[in-house]
């Protein structure tokens, strides 16, 4: 706490709206992004990992362990991505 | 890109083979992509339900149309319906042209590798296609690995184009029947080497097919020293 009896963290910040520019780029095109698995480490573009699409939704899975990366699951009028096996994306500016 | 659903309107059919045909869709505005995209296609039944299937573009006819063949498969849930049912003039609910990854155009350096399986072939016609209309100077190469004479798309218009494009090989290997004088079998090993660009070539190479079909030949490529960052591959499932 600083004297205003405010975390340091509290301040000088922004708040997730202003992503939004960064993040746009992000729907160009996702499947070219590099996906480095959280499983075994290695790390190739999303379009050559493996898709399952005959399960509750879409899971895609590392092409190198088979295990999962992420999860598409449709709700309706909303969809769920779970990323629990991807530990980053690296995407290409447009 | 577009990023929600449009409706395009069918506006030709031709037939490639007795289970497989070409649909020219017509969009509301102008559509564009690259060579090896692909669009889905959502089907909606009278009680509601809806599949999304997605089919690669074979050939873009600018500005507000493009092509895709579809094969009939024996299970299918949504292709018998396109290659039996659908007329000109009916319409279809379209998403994009979308994918990135699995694309060429004209300016990839190296000379261009094209592998086909059955009707993998189709985006690999895209990139063909765009190859020729672009008279580029970059040598290419497609193998195309199909069952018999009978099964080959696109056959009048790859005959002419690998006559008369002097950078253009088209290798057509029959796996069950075979025209008078042509070897059948199943694509070996020794069969793609021999009909691909050498790894010293360093060329981009574009596998597509079934999932057994694009892992195996993938690995013989990797096997014969080419760069798999070099290789890009799609299945089509199956």
């Amino acid at each position: 706490m600083d004297s205003t009896g405010q975390h340091p963290l509290d301040q000088d910040h922004l708040d997730g709206n202003a992503l939004a520019g960064a993040l746009d780029q992000f729907v160009s095109d996702l499947t070219s992004a590099e996906c480095m698995c959280a499983g075994c480490g290695s790390s190739g573009p999303l379009a050559a990992a493996l898709l399952y699409t005959k399960a509750p939704g879409m899971v895609l899975r590392c092409p190198t362990c088979t295990a999962v990366l992420l999860c598409l699951t449709d709700q309706g009028d909303r969809q769920v991505l779970t990323l629990d096996g991807v530990r980053h994306l690296v995407i290409d500016k447009p | 890109m577009r990023r929600s659903w449009q409706v395009a309107e069918v506006s030709a059919v031709r037939a490639e083979t007795a289970r497989a045909r070409t649909l020219r869709l017509r969009f509301p505005d102008m559509v564009a992509g690259v060579p090896g995209q692909h669009v889905d296609l959502r089907l909606t039944a009278d009680d509601g339900y809806q599949a999304v299937r997605s089919y690669s573009v074979a050939a873009w006819v600018p500005p507000r149309e493009l092509e895709l063949t579809v094969e009939e498969l024996d299970d299918g849930e949504v292709s018998p319906f396109l290659v039996d049912v659908l007329a000109v003039g009916d319409q279809l609910e379209v998403r994009g042209p979308v994918g990135g990854w699995f694309t060429w155009t004209p300016d990839r350096a190296g000379p261009l590798q094209l592998i086909a399986g059955g009707s993998g072939v189709v985006p690999l016609m895209a990139m063909l296609r765009s190859h020729s209309e672009a008279r580029s100077a970059v040598p290419a190469r497609l193998l195309y690995s199909v069952r018999s004479p009978d099964h080959v798309f696109y056959r009048g218009e790859l005959d002419v184009i690998g006559q008369e494009d002097p950078q253009v090989v088209i290798d057509i290997a029959y796996s069950r029947e075979a025209p008078d004088g042509r070897p059948v079998g199943r694509l070996t090993h020794e069969a793609v080497t021999a009909s691909c660009f050498p790894p010293e070539d360093e060329p981009v190479i574009y596998i597509c097919g079934s999932t057994g079909f694009v892992e195996a030949v993938a690995a013989w490529l990797v096997d014969d020293g080419h760069d798999a960052d070099r290789i890009r591959t799609e299945r089509y499932g199956g």
